[in-house]
């Protein structure tokens, strides 16, 4: 043998111990590199779900609600190996590397968690408890809120699960984002439908957009050639009001006017009080009449006024938006108006006085209001006249 | 399988769960961008039980505004705005200004939240101001004088009401809130009455004229030794503001040329005598006749006024009322006296009672 061969033997097993060396140094350095990923198991079935994706600056409405960015809950789902007595969850920015704490992020000194015991410092959350080999389900913030990063965009939690030692057990990141929310704007406007009329041919079907009334407000009371009233019959006309409001609080309708008047100094006596039609006296009353559909002749007009598009008094008490109350002195004008009639009228002179109101809102209704007249011999001739001013007042 | 080939692998699949994961972070996050967002209605503050009533609801009349509402919490309050608008969206621009006018309007009354008075104001904008301080939750109620409602008829309109935390409106609002009211036909009634006037003359009447019976008086034949009376009624009503008068009217008894002498003056009843007379009384001598009677207010005239006192003279007013009167009865007496030497003959007369009403 030559001292070659035992140089190159040297070499050769020197060689092979480098070479050997060599690879275990890489299998370490790679090790160093992926060593928990080859050491340690993946957390499987692993999600994170935050109670709100609104960023951190969003405080609006409870802790753990959609709309609350401010003070959140994170749930975390994962499968683990058992033997883990806590685990860390770390948040950052990317998913690997050197991690970077989201901006804006808070993590409360005790969060609260929906089994076992947190506690927090910076972007790191420790969660303690007995991580069962299987699925876990863990809530934080149910103490504390968790404050959402306060950049929209996505960041990620480094979940490690630990036993005693302490030994990493398991290992798996979750990522999540923050996101600004959709934001739907509507208004509700206030609104508010009125209108009146003295010639029922303008009283026609409101349809779905509760057509206002048209037509004229003028009417007349009298015998239908002359106009005039008589101490042995009593007459009476009629016109109509239409309401709708979406006010919250209701709404009440109102009349003010004068009685019939001829001069300064010259009326027709209204009726202060609720009563029923007397002949040959004085008297100018109203009321609300609970006619509906069909037609009804009266003593002032030649000829007959349809009712057709006119509530009745059942209908007046329409559900599901509430019934139209008739104020109790001008309830009952329906009916007859000879002496010892049926119907009641009222007159109140000089003060909004009112005639029916609702509780909260109404869909569209419409009235017919009657009038009356009598005279007494004593009354003075002449033409006689008012106005009388219908108004809706409702409160949202 | 060697721990490279197993490194590898676990390189791929790492891979392979951080592809996955990044798929369903991706879908996470389009689904949270389409279902996690906030859904809610625009959250403004607004002014609680909140209403505006006007004086009148005639177009174009000149009116009070009465606004009144309650802040929902104790907050600074400085001045408020009021505009007048077609609509109520106050983030909005107005849409349209309803032809009203309150650049006349006065503040005319306030309670609750008070010290405010108008800084500004135009057609169709109010601004009312105060030292700027805490107002609290209880009803505040204000009054406009002056106000012109929006021209139109059924012209719904809104006042879009703004509160300012300044004294001078500007900046933020701290509420901001719409009321609503409307115009609408006013209902003007017309009627007439026409004039009225009841009368009626027979032997007897009814109340009210409804029954009059009989116009023929035959007192047989006249002597000296006895006397003769006979009675009639008419009865009238009126609304004449000037009343009525009723007079009589026509000859006294006559037969050809010769006649019984008329009574010129109220006279006694006598017989033997030459008398023709009435009165509208209820009477001793003789035992005839009866007193106004009825719910009106008409009265005999002085003349023929006195119980068993007789006169006539033709056109004479024998009743009266001064204003419009419900019914009155009167009875007419008649008397007929002829002295012994009166000359034969039929004897008669026709006695016209004429009622005029002054309307």
């Amino acid at each position: 043998m030559s001292d070659n061969y035992a140089i190159s033997l040297k070499r050769t097993t020197a060689l092979m111990a480098a070479i050997t060396f060599l690879s275990v140094i890489t299998v370490f350095n790679l090790s160093s590199v992926f060593s928990n990923k080859v050491g340690a198991a993946q957390l499987e079935s692993r999600s994170l779900t935050l109670s709100s994706t609104l960023d951190g600056s969003k405080n609006v409405g409870t802790a753990g609600s959609e709309t609350n960015g401010a003070a959140a809950h994170h749930t975390f789902e994962f499968t683990a190996s058992a033997g883990a007595t806590s685990a860390t969850f770390t948040y950052c920015t990317t998913a690997i590397g050197g991690c970077t704490a989201p901006t804006g992020l808070v993590l409360p000194a005790n969060p609260g968690a929906s089994s076992g015991t947190t506690s927090a410092a910076s972007n790191v959350l420790t969660w303690t408890d007995t991580i069962s080999g299987g699925a876990n389900s863990v809530t934080f913030g149910t103490t504390s809120g968790i404050t959402n990063p306060t950049s929209a965009g996505s960041f990620f939690v480094r979940i490690q699960t630990i036993a005693a030692g302490p030994v990493n057990v398991d290992e798996g990141t979750v990522a999540s984002a923050i996101t600004a929310g959709i934001e739907i704007t509507s208004r509700v406007a206030e609104t508010l439908g009125f209108s009146t009329t003295g010639d029922f041919g303008g009283v026609g079907a409101p349809g779905s957009t509760c057509a206002a009334l048209t037509g004229s407000g003028a009417i007349t009371l009298g015998d239908p050639t002359e106009q005039t009233l008589s101490i042995s019959s009593t007459y009476d006309n009629y016109s109509a009001f239409r309401i709708y409001t979406n006010s919250a609080n209701g709404v009440n309708i109102q009349y003010e006017g004068d009685t019939l008047r001829r001069t300064p100094s010259s009326v027709i006596s209204h009726m202060p009080t609720k009563a029923g039609s007397v002949p040959a006296s004085e008297q100018f009353g109203l009321a609300v009449d609970s006619v509906s559909t069909g037609s009804v002749s009266t003593a002032s007009r030649s000829a007959t006024i349809s009712f057709a598009n006119v509530d009745q008094a059942a209908a007046l008490a329409n559900v599901p938006d509430g019934p139209l109350t008739i104020a109790s002195d001008y309830d009952t004008g329906s009916g007859t108006i000879t002496s010892g009639g049926t119907a009641r009228f009222a007159y109140v002179v000089g003060t909004p006085t009112t005639i029916a109101s609702t509780a909260g809102f109404t869909n569209c209704k419409t009235v017919a209001v009657r009038y009356i007249a009598n005279i007494s011999p004593l009354t003075p001739a002449g033409t006689y006249r008012t106005t009388v001013v219908y108004s809706a007042v409702p409160t949202y | 399988m060697n721990k490279h080939n197993r490194l590898l692998l676990n390189i791929v699949s790492q891979k392979s769960r951080f592809l996955y994961v990044f798929l369903v972070f991706v879908g996470a996050l389009g689904l949270s961008m389409v279902t996690g967002g906030v859904v809610s209605a625009n959250l403004y503050a607004r002014l609680n039980n909140r209403s505006l009533t006007i004086g009148t609801t005639e177009p174009g009349e000149i009116t009070s505004y009465t606004v009144t509402w309650q802040y929902p919490a104790s907050s600074t309050i400085g001045s408020v705005r009021f505009v007048l608008c077609a609509d109520p969206y106050v983030l909005d621009a107005c849409s349209m200004t309803p032809a009203g006018n309150m650049s006349s309007a006065l503040l005319s009354s306030q309670s609750g939240e008070t010290g405010f008075s108008i800084a500004s104001q135009t057609a169709n904008e109010i601004l009312m101001t105060r030292p700027a301080s805490l107002a609290g939750t209880m009803q505040n109620t204000y009054v406009f004088d002056n106000v012109m409602n929006p021209t139109g008829i059924h012209s719904k309109f809104y006042w879009q009401i703004f509160t300012y935390p300044t004294a001078d409106g500007t900046g933020t609002p701290n509420y901001i809130s719409s009321v609503a009211s409307a115009t609408a036909s006013p209902i003007m009634i017309n009627t007439k009455v026409p004039p009225i006037l009841y009368f009626c003359a027979a032997l007897t009447i009814d109340d009210w004229c409804e029954t009059v019976d009989g116009n023929f008086i035959d007192y047989g034949t006249l002597d000296a030794e006895n006397g003769h009376s006979s009675s009639s009624q008419f009865g009238a009503a009126t609304n004449a503001l000037g009343g009525y008068v009723v007079t009589v009217n026509g000859n006294t008894m006559t037969s050809g040329n010769k006649k019984i002498q008329a009574l010129a003056t109220p006279t006694a009843y006598q017989t033997g005598q030459a008398q023709f007379g009435l009165n509208l009384r209820a009477n001793i001598n003789p035992a005839l006749g009866q007193d106004v009677y009825g719910d009106g207010t008409a009265l005999v005239t002085a003349d023929y006024d006195t119980p068993d006192m007789f006169k006539y003279q033709d056109g004479d007013i024998v009743a009266t009322s001064a204003t419009g009167t419900v019914f009155n009865t009167f009875t007419v007496t008649y008397v007929v006296n002829v002295p012994p030497d009166l000359p034969s003959g039929v004897y008669n007369t026709t006695l016209v009672y004429i009622c005029t009403a002054s309307f």
